[in-house]
């Protein structure tokens, strides 16, 4: 029985994985590699879909998958170290054991947006659940029409994945739209917030599918502006995140309006979610 | 009004470092501390690359909104929208939603 069958079967069953890599992305946000203590293939995931990952004798946290993919032997995720837990995992050393449950939730629709144009719009972290739907659109280009990536940070040293925002942005039919909140004077990029990038988009709205990510204020400011742009709200969708503990849907911690992020989610169809957005007890 | 290139809005202060907290580009408006008393500049510009620009002397559209009012409601049509545009990005960056909540 392979992993992902067995994960499939049982999402409470945590597997033995090691760290291979530990990469310093921005001053607090560091990306981890990890492969199946026993070798062989990993869990296969769809883009968007987060782990529950196990660190030892501290605890377990919800972290969205940022590789390829394709590329099943090896799990990757972008931790930003804000609390004891997400410290302790971007602490691991290259060799330590951490445990990994899942994949888990729902993913960005890949198949349903062949054939479209994408319209990625990501803030800050967020642009790490998208980071394997970009993987997957650039590796089969061929499926998908022109890919719009809108990308907002808050300074130039917290912007992730730099030296892969330049290569996306040299394939073909691929626009690479970057922006910070406050630039020093050594940027000479945009600065401004990610609603300011809508400008300079090229964007077909009646063809495209919108996948979006951020802090979710951001993420309300942008729904309307890709709504100002004539995008349908059925065509827009948003990874929504709360406090997790069990991911399956038992618990209720993640509970928001009738749905669980972690069963239901973490990506949702805009249309659904849409009154919950500005519902201030959520 | 910008034709080519890109222009960076920047904040002095005594002891710091400017701070860079707009950029803007092609079609777009820089400046209309012309329209407003004091008619004083509250910002610096600073061209990034080689930029083109389109000039207008603030001091005659003012005369000649303040003539014609059809223009003048025209003018401060347009110039209101592109304002109210930049409150709310200014706001949306003031809340600084990047930032790690404790």
């Amino acid at each position: 029985m392979t992993l992902t069958s067995q994960a499939a079967l049982d999402p409470m069953l945590t597997h033995p994985y090691v760290v291979r890599e530990v990469a310093k992305e921005t001053p607090d946000t560091f990306t981890l590699t990890i492969e199946p203590e026993n070798g062989g293939h990993g869990l296969a995931f769809a883009p968007g879909q987060f782990s529950m990952l196990w660190v030892f004798g501290v605890g377990e946290l919800p972290i969205s998958i940022s590789g390829d993919p394709a590329k099943d032997n090896r799990l990757v995720y972008t931790v930003r170290s804000v609390g004891q837990a997400t410290h302790a995992l971007v602490s691991r050393c290259v060799g330590d054991s951490v445990g990994v449950r899942g994949p888990l939730g729902t993913g960005w629709p890949a198949d349903g947006a062949r054939g479209k144009d994408v319209i990625i719009v990501a803030g800050g972290i967020g642009l790490a659940p998208l980071r394997p739907l970009i993987y997957q659109v650039l590796s089969n280009r061929k499926d998908y029409g022109r890919l719009v990536i809108l990308y907002g940070a808050r300074s130039p040293r917290e912007l992730l994945y730099r030296k892969e925002l330049a290569s996306w942005a040299r394939n073909r039919e691929t626009q690479v739209l970057v922006t910070v909140d406050y630039g020093g004077l050594g940027w000479r990029g945009h600065v401004g917030v990610v609603t300011t990038l809508f400008k300079y988009a090229r964007l077909q709205p009646a063809h495209s599918v919108a996948m979006v990510c951020g802090p979710e204020i951001m993420m309300r400011f942008v729904t309307r502006e890709l709504e100002t742009h004539g995008l349908g709200r059925d065509d827009i969708y948003l990874s929504m995140e709360r406090n997790m503990k069990c991911a399956v849907g038992f618990c209720g911690h993640c509970q928001y309006g009738p749905y669980f992020i972690c069963k239901d989610g973490p990506v949702f169809r805009y249309q659904q979610i849409r009154p919950l957005l500005e519902k201030y007890e959520l | 009004m910008i034709r080519e290139g890109k222009v960076a809005v920047e904040v002095l202060a005594p002891q710091h470092k400017p701070i860079i907290v707009a950029t803007l580009s092609i079609g777009e408006l820089l400046g209309w501390s012309w329209l407003l008393p004091p008619f004083q500049w509250k910002f610096h510009a600073r061209a990034i690359d080689g930029v083109r620009a389109i000039a207008l002397d603030g001091k005659c559209l003012r005369t000649k909104c303040e003539e014609n009012h059809d223009l003048g409601y025209e003018v401060l049509k347009r110039f209101a929208r592109i304002m109210e545009q930049r409150l709310e990005a200014t706001r949306l960056q003031l809340l600084d939603v990047y930032a790690v909540r404790r």
